[in-house]
């Protein structure tokens, strides 16, 4: 019996032409993912960046656009905790000459005014930790430096550990990234710029060396994608679940119930939920005359408000106003 | 530092810092409160105006509890490790064979594993002592050699004195706890 069988007609020249097409690393990379999650994170989608105020452009506290002394441990620019094992150092808040891609950022300058043997630097201590732990996690940010020993360092509270190449010391902006992965047993995520040797030691620093940096990034995943940028205000109420402060009280309303006299109270709410009950306090000083309510003390004090209470005693159904200073809440890691 | 409860006249309470005229929440998330216990626990009762209160002491007397207890952890396992002075003995067992293989054995007649002996412990050896180094003899102005301790030696003596004086201070219920 015979079978007459029929097919297509294939066109191989033409066929084998479309597998020869160049699909470049990514595309290759993108072609063997086997999961829509791989595929999202090659394409770096959604919210990736875990540091806050990365192009260093809120800074609640001050203008430090001038260079200010600097006390170690201390917040300047929001989010971003000064170090230094010793030495006078000064930080800065630069706003002109950003890297070219990063136009319209700012930056942190941390300046050694004396020189020495020491480490230098500013921290961000993530509070999400927990999402990287046992995780590759990528380092990305632009830097600049007067000293061969600039670099990224991450500490999981046990050990200092450098992400990525150590600037080379031109005084030229440097793109700098790293992937490395958190161990397993990390209790903490502190991201840090800092001159120092790759375990965060301290190393040669001669008079005027400084670090400078912007664009700073920390993801998960091996590879460095765009920087994430977020408008003013998203990165302003990121910072303010760590610390606020309040422009100057023109007039908040402090009132006595009608049962009896004593101090006159409000409640006032924080302008995010944060981090922490906060850290009351009074920047500047407070209305001290005749129907106002003179230095403010807080208590009751949770992740939403607290009580604030006039130093002067009011009548039972009056009010003084508390007029002349900011509010701050501090609730840093 | 200087610390005082605040009470409002409606009972709500916290801590102000006369130094930094902060008001500070008794809440351990809150990293000026933990400085406060850190006061608590290296200056007690002499860093509060009046008597410290009693969830501040509480706080505290845990902090310092677990940071105790951390401390020696950390330094009963220093002291486990060998002394570099003595290296360490290998040390060999024998344990079933982990391909499972089983022979019979001709005394009893019975299948059992086949034993393998496997170094559960690898042999160090002591470290030589004295070393001899190279030391500038300004009288000569050049290098001299010299006979020293092996520093090794010297920085595990160090490491272990450092770790057994934690442990000798560590109070005795802490170290029940560990």
């Amino acid at each position: 019996m015979t079978v007459n069988v029929n097919k297509p007609s294939i066109d191989l020249r033409n066929t084998l032409t479309k597998v020869d097409k160049p699909t470049g690393i990514a595309g290759e990379a993108m072609l063997r993912a086997e999961t829509p999650q791989e595929q999202q994170a090659l394409i770096g989608v959604g919210r990736r960046n875990f540091i806050i105020n990365g192009l260093a452009q809120v800074s609640q506290r001050g203008d430090y656009t001038s260079a200010t002394s600097m006390t170690v441990n201390n917040y300047y620019i929001d989010r971003w905790k000064a170090y230094a094992s010793g030495g006078t150092n000064t930080i800065q808040q630069v706003t002109s000459s950003q890297p070219s891609s990063l136009a319209g950022s700012k930056s942190i300058k941390i300046l050694s005014s004396s020189g020495g043997t020491i480490a230098l630097g500013a921290s961000q201590i993530i509070e999400d930790y927990q999402f990287f732990v046992g995780k590759e996690l990528t380092v990305s940010g632009w830097m600049k430096s007067t000293n061969p020993n600039a670099r990224f360092l991450v500490s999981d509270n046990s050990a200092w550990n450098a992400v990525g190449d150590a600037h080379s010391g031109s005084g030229n902006w440097e793109f700098i990234t790293g992937t490395i992965t958190l161990s397993a047993s990390a209790t903490g995520l502190t991201l840090s710029p800092r001159i120092a040797t790759s375990s965060a030691g301290a190393v040669s620093v001669s008079a005027n060396d400084y670090i400078e940096f912007t664009g700073v990034q920390l993801e998960l995943g091996k590879v460095a994608t765009p920087f994430e940028y977020r408008s003013y205000g998203e990165e302003l109420a990121l910072c303010q679940r760590y610390y606020y402060e309040t422009d100057i009280i023109r007039y908040l309303n402090l009132g006595r119930y009608n049962n009896n006299t004593g101090s006159g109270l409000a409640w006032w709410n924080h302008p995010v939920y944060m981090r922490a009950a906060p850290t009351m306090s009074t920047v500047g000083t407070w209305n001290t005359s005749a129907g106002y309510s003179g230095d403010l003390s807080y208590a009751g004090i949770s992740k939403d408000g607290c009580q604030v209470n006039s130093a002067v005693s009011i009548s039972a159904n009056q009010m003084v106003y508390a007029h002349g200073a900011s509010i701050a809440g501090d609730a840093e890691l | 530092m200087s610390y005082s409860l605040i009470t409002s006249d409606m009972g709500e309470t916290s801590l102000y810092c006369s130094s930094t005229e902060k008001f500070t929440p008794l809440d351990p998330a809150n990293s000026d409160y933990q400085t406060v216990l850190d006061a608590v626990i290296a200056e007690g009762a002499a860093c509060f105006d009046g008597d410290i209160p009693a969830q501040v002491q509480t706080d505290a007397d845990a902090k310092l509890f677990n940071e105790q207890l951390v401390a020696y952890r950390k330094a009963v396992a220093r002291l486990d490790q060998y002394i570099v002075a003595d290296g360490q003995p290998e040390i060999v067992t024998e344990l079933p064979d982990p391909t499972g293989a089983t022979q019979v054995n001709e005394e009893t007649g019975y299948v059992e594993p086949v034993m393998v002996v496997v170094v559960v412990q690898k042999y160090i050896a002591p470290a030589p002592t004295p070393v001899e180094v190279d030391v500038w003899d300004e009288a000569t102005d050049q290098f001299v050699p010299r006979e020293i301790q092996n520093p090794l030696i010297t920085e595990d003596e160090a490491e272990r004195a450092a770790a057994q004086e934690v442990v000798d201070n560590t109070p005795q219920d802490v170290k029940d706890a560990a």
